[in-house]
């Protein structure tokens, strides 16, 4: 008889290999993959190639709709296909074979994650490679893009162990609602549920808890400390969840098949342990995280040479008045804030404290963070300071297309006139106005009224129940902006020390 | 002898499913017969390792399946064809027969033959490419016999292998079983008691947990002369013997 | 073995008196409810409540952004996959074929777990209030679960819940991108007709193809 059954030695790594290449082959993940994609282009694709074309805020953007569009599914899928064999009634069949347990059902898992994260690494190709196309400066941060690799790779370690201890058929749709649950709705102000990445993914968006500047990558490394917190729970509770497979024992006649021997159990075990410490560790590590001047610092984690600034050479531009620098990240931007400034500065040209020079400055995220406001302030970090003097403020964040081009030019020259008048004061919106603050209120408005008739609805000086200008505010800003040109010249350059000193009140306006 | 029984038992809660079942057989085809409820299934299983004992011995080709390594070596050599026959509707005939040649740890390189050997064996050769969503409950039947005896094993369990067969593929299979009694112990529990006549050299007859007759099909016939009812000789000896299990 | 207890079978009721209609209907029905799962998918709903209730006593919606109304809508997405996993069926062909009962039980469960669904989340939100009010769960929940019976009826029961959870995603992004069509209902206002319009409509095609077809059989 020609035995079919050779020695152990002579399986080698092929068998597993060949059970893999079935499992991908008729894996149900497969027929996800159009709901994926089409998920990607009308969800993250959409809002990531209309975004800043700089590389981080883009990443930032890819992890958030991403990990949301596809966590669910990839947990909800990973929970059905780990009932395969209770639904399918082949669980005598596949106990009655010699390959162990977490072999087989290791087979079904990489086969289901193989798949999920190929759809996802094509994702992150289409949109770093759009960005690329498009931005004029850095590389591409891949800490985003690994932590939501891993993320996708922890809810499906999950979704698979819910399915495999609980092959009910509402396992996978409860499982995907909480996925979607968790990646989706859940807004906190714990430290902890920054663990999450899309808790603030956004660059700038708090709920009060430390956010990575909005131009993080740009000036100063964007810092590594969360994510590498981040992936160091969600790696670990994946690890866990399989660890938790592996220490499967069936019930006597139960649905669940024994995984493996002692041994077995006894590595699935310490998998369990090491899982769990990993993700401990993380949470501890990001209770201690506190906001720092470049992003979220994490004390045990952080490395201080990732606080050092990134070389650049500026771009400049000059249209007769003032040279105007930004970073050449923001290369595309350049001619709309040359436009947005120049006639600003043409006003304030001869005038004591006017700005010779404009340049671009890292976004101070530490005085824009306000613990009892969650709005950031972003113009925080806006000056126009040294000998001679120079305008420098952060690049503010707009929305895309037209209007949000619009709004930075609206957004530089208010911050321009702002800090001109009264470059100490940046108040937030809403804060009760002293008298002399109401007459610099009135000179930004008439400042910028030629330019934007809207002007004064972000200005800072607003009565704290309204967000116009008060009667008498705007009146005195009608009534200087009314002035001739020369005369307006003429008494700001007398009386411009006084009125940024807040020693000018509304009646003593022209 | 590649099965040696010893005073077997398992229960589900209350239920006494094997209730002391001594058995011994070497290679040649065994029919295991009885009513519905006797534990032929019951038994199937604890052959095939799904589930253990509650009491008593059981060795396997020479081995004592409640240990690990043996039990996965006996595995190795092992076919199983369980009653309720479950599948993947999205494999296609030689994926499945493949699949379970892999999980039964054929080497590699074997594999492809193997494959391409059960599934011609069972007369599906023109169906190996189709989805097994699209074949018959027969087809489907013979597909689970085809992974069953893809590793050509020595110890081959058989639950209901005929059901849903047309008989000219029955007679074909009890050819098969014949052929494969040369070289293994082959255990068919069955209800067709013309199969048992036609392939198996021995026969045991199940009812309440306990084997009740263990002999040769000609044994059995003789018991029902005279006294069983029913059409067919091995019928009546069937009849017979639980008629008188009962009394 | 003898035929007469086929010509006599003992123990049978005569099915003259509507006592014995009426009892004989509500097995039929309780029997029909327990191949679905239908208590343990009521105890899915109870949880989808009490997870409401957990947000609104915990403040998980937090801000006037629009993740405040994702909590919700979220929920609703969850008990509507709920109801359309339970148009599974573990029979296939042998019930297909019966009487002219089953499409009354299809229509009948889909009805109640729906009016369920929507009493559990509302009872969940009582001690707060939601963003929309309980008018908008009503509309959401029935218009998702017809996405979610349809769903059953082209790919199956076990898989129906792709149907809403895909549904729920596209929600998502029209809350962000503020689309106004009414077939994304959840975005719309409480009191939209269009959006209600909408989602009845929705609602009646899933629950006729239910009652028609029911979900597809797997394999």
């Amino acid at each position: 008889m020609t035995t079919a059954v050779g020695s152990a030695r002579s399986f080698g790594s092929m068998g597993p290999a060949r059970l893999l290449r079935i499992e991908l082959r008729r894996n149900t993940m497969i027929w996800m993959l159009p709901l994926l994609a089409v998920a990607f282009w009308f969800d993250c694709y959409h809002w990531v190639s209309a975004d800043t074309p700089v590389w981080y805020p883009r990443a930032a953007e890819l992890l958030d709709h991403e990990l949301r569009d596809f966590s669910a599914f990839t947990a909800g899928v990973a929970a059905w296909v780990a009932t395969r064999d209770s639904r399918r009634r082949t669980l005598d069949m596949v106990t009655s074979t010699p390959r162990p347990g977490w072999a087989r059902l290791g087979a079904t898992w990489v086969a289901t994650t193989g798949w999920v994260l190929a759809a996802y690494l094509a994702c992150v190709a289409v949109v770093y490679g759009v960005t690329a196309a498009k931005v004029t400066w850095g590389g591409p941060p891949w800490w985003p893009a690994a932590v939501c690799a891993v993320a996708l790779v922890a809810v499906s370690a999950v979704g698979f162990a819910a399915g495999l201890f609980c092959p009910s058929r509402f396992t996978a749709p409860l499982v995907a609602i909480l996925t979607l649950l968790l990646s989706s709705a859940i807004r906190s102000t714990s430290p902890y549920a920054m663990l999450w990445p899309t808790t603030n993914a956004s660059p700038g968006n708090t709920g009060g808890l430390p956010v990575a500047p909005a131009d993080a990558g740009v000036f100063y490394h964007v810092l590594p400390d969360l994510p590498i917190a981040q992936i160091m729970v969600l790696g670990g509770i994946g690890l866990a969840a399989l660890g938790v497979v592996g220490l499967s024992r069936p019930a006597a006649g139960g649905p669940r098949p024994a995984i493996g021997g002692r041994w077995l159990r006894g590595a699935a075990a310490a998998v369990t342990v090491a899982g769990l410490a990993a993700a401990g560790t993380a949470a501890g590590l990001t209770g201690t995280a506190r906001q720092g001047a470049y992003g979220v610092v994490i004390p045990a984690l952080h490395d201080a040479a990732s606080d050092r600034p990134i070389p650049y050479t500026p771009v400049c531009e000059y249209d007769g008045t003032v040279p105007v620098c930004l970073h050449p990240a923001y290369r595309a931007y350049l001619d709309v804030v040359t436009a947005a400034a120049a006639p600003l500065l043409r006003e304030m040209a001869g005038l004591p404290g006017a700005p010779v020079r404009v340049a671009e400055v890292p976004s101070d995220v530490l005085t824009s963070t306000d613990d009892s406001n969650s709005t950031v302030w972003w113009a925080a970090g806006s000056a126009i300071t040294g000998t001679p003097p120079v305008f420098r403020f952060p690049m503010p964040q707009f929305p895309p297309g037209p209007a949000g081009l619009t709004q930075l030019t609206e957004d530089v020259q208010e911050i321009l006139a702002v800090t001109f008048v009264s470059d100490e004061r940046l108040i937030p919106p809403g804060t009760d106005p002293g008298d002399g603050v109401q007459a610099q209120a009135a000179v930004e408005l008439a400042l910028l009224r030629p330019f934007d008739p809207q002007a004064g609805q972000d200005v800072g000086i607003m009565t704290p129940s309204s967000d116009a200008p008060s009667p008498e505010v705007a009146a005195a800003a009608g009534r200087f902006a009314a002035l001739p040109a020369a005369a307006r010249h003429a008494w700001l350059a007398d009386h411009l020390g006084a009125l940024r000193a807040g020693q000018v009140t509304l009646a003593e306006l022209p | 002898m590649n099965v040696e029984i010893a005073g077997v038992t398992r229960r589900f809660g209350r239920n006494l499913a094997v209730a002391g079942v001594d058995l011994e057989t070497g290679p040649g085809v065994f029919g295991l017969l009885g009513p519905n409820g006797a534990g032929k299934t019951t038994l199937l299983r604890m052959l095939a390792t799904v589930i253990g004992p509650s009491a008593g011995t059981l060795r396997l080709l020479g081995r004592d399946p409640a240990s690990y390594g043996p039990r996965r070596e006996i595995r190795r050599r092992l076919g199983y064809l369980p009653q309720s026959l479950g599948y993947y509707p999205g494999f296609t005939v030689a994926e499945f027969v493949e699949y379970f040649a892999l999980l039964k740890e054929m080497p590699p390189a074997g594999v492809s033959a193997a494959v391409a050997t059960a599934v011609e064996r069972v007369d599906l050769g023109g169906k190996a490419r189709a989805k097994l969503r699209t074949l018959s409950g027969g087809m489907l039947r013979r597909v689970g016999i085809a992974q069953a005896i893809v590793n050509e094993p020595e110890l081959l369990l058989l639950d209901e292998p005929t059901a849903g067969l047309d008989p000219e593929q029955r007679v074909a299979f009890r050819t098969l079983l014949r052929d494969l009694g040369q070289r293994a112990t082959v255990i068919v529990s069955t209800h067709l008691v013309e199969d048992v006549g036609a392939a198996c050299t021995e026969v045991a007859l199940m009812d309440a947990g306990k084997i009740v007759f263990h002999g040769t099909p000609a044994e059995l016939t003789a018991r029902g002369e005279g006294r069983g009812t029913g059409d067919a000789p091995l019928e009546r000896g069937y009849s017979a013997v639980l008629a008188q299990a009962r009394s | 073995m003898t035929a007469a207890g086929v010509r006599n079978p003992p123990g049978v009721l005569r099915p003259r008196s509507a006592r014995f209609r009426t009892a004989a209907g509500l097995r039929l029905a309780w029997l029909y409810l327990a191949s679905r799962r239908v208590p343990t998918a009521l105890v899915a709903l109870a949880a989808c409540g009490a997870l409401l209730r957990a947000a609104l006593e915990w403040h998980w919606i937090a801000g006037p952004d629009p993740g405040a109304q994702q909590v919700p809508l979220l929920l609703e997405a969850g008990t509507a996959s709920v109801i359309a996993v339970t148009a599974y069926s573990p029979f296939g062909e042998p019930e297909r074929i019966t009487g002219r009962w089953l499409p009354w039980l299809r229509v009948g469960t889909a009805v109640a777990l729906t009016g369920a669904a929507v009493g559990m989340l509302a009872a969940g939100a009582a001690a707060a209030q939601l963003p929309d009010g309980n008018l908008a769960v009503l509309r959401n929940v029935a218009g998702t679960t017809g996405i979610g019976l349809l769903a059953a009826g082209v790919i199956g029961g076990a898989l129906a819940w792709i149907g809403p959870m895909a549904y729920v995603v596209a929600s998502e992004y029209a809350l962000l991108a503020r689309w106004t069509t009414p077939w994304v209902w959840p975005v719309r206002p409480p009191h939209d007709r269009g959006a209600a319009i909408c989602a009845a409509l929705v609602f009646t095609a899933g629950v006729a193809v239910a009652a028609a077809r029911g979900a597809r059989d797997p394999g």
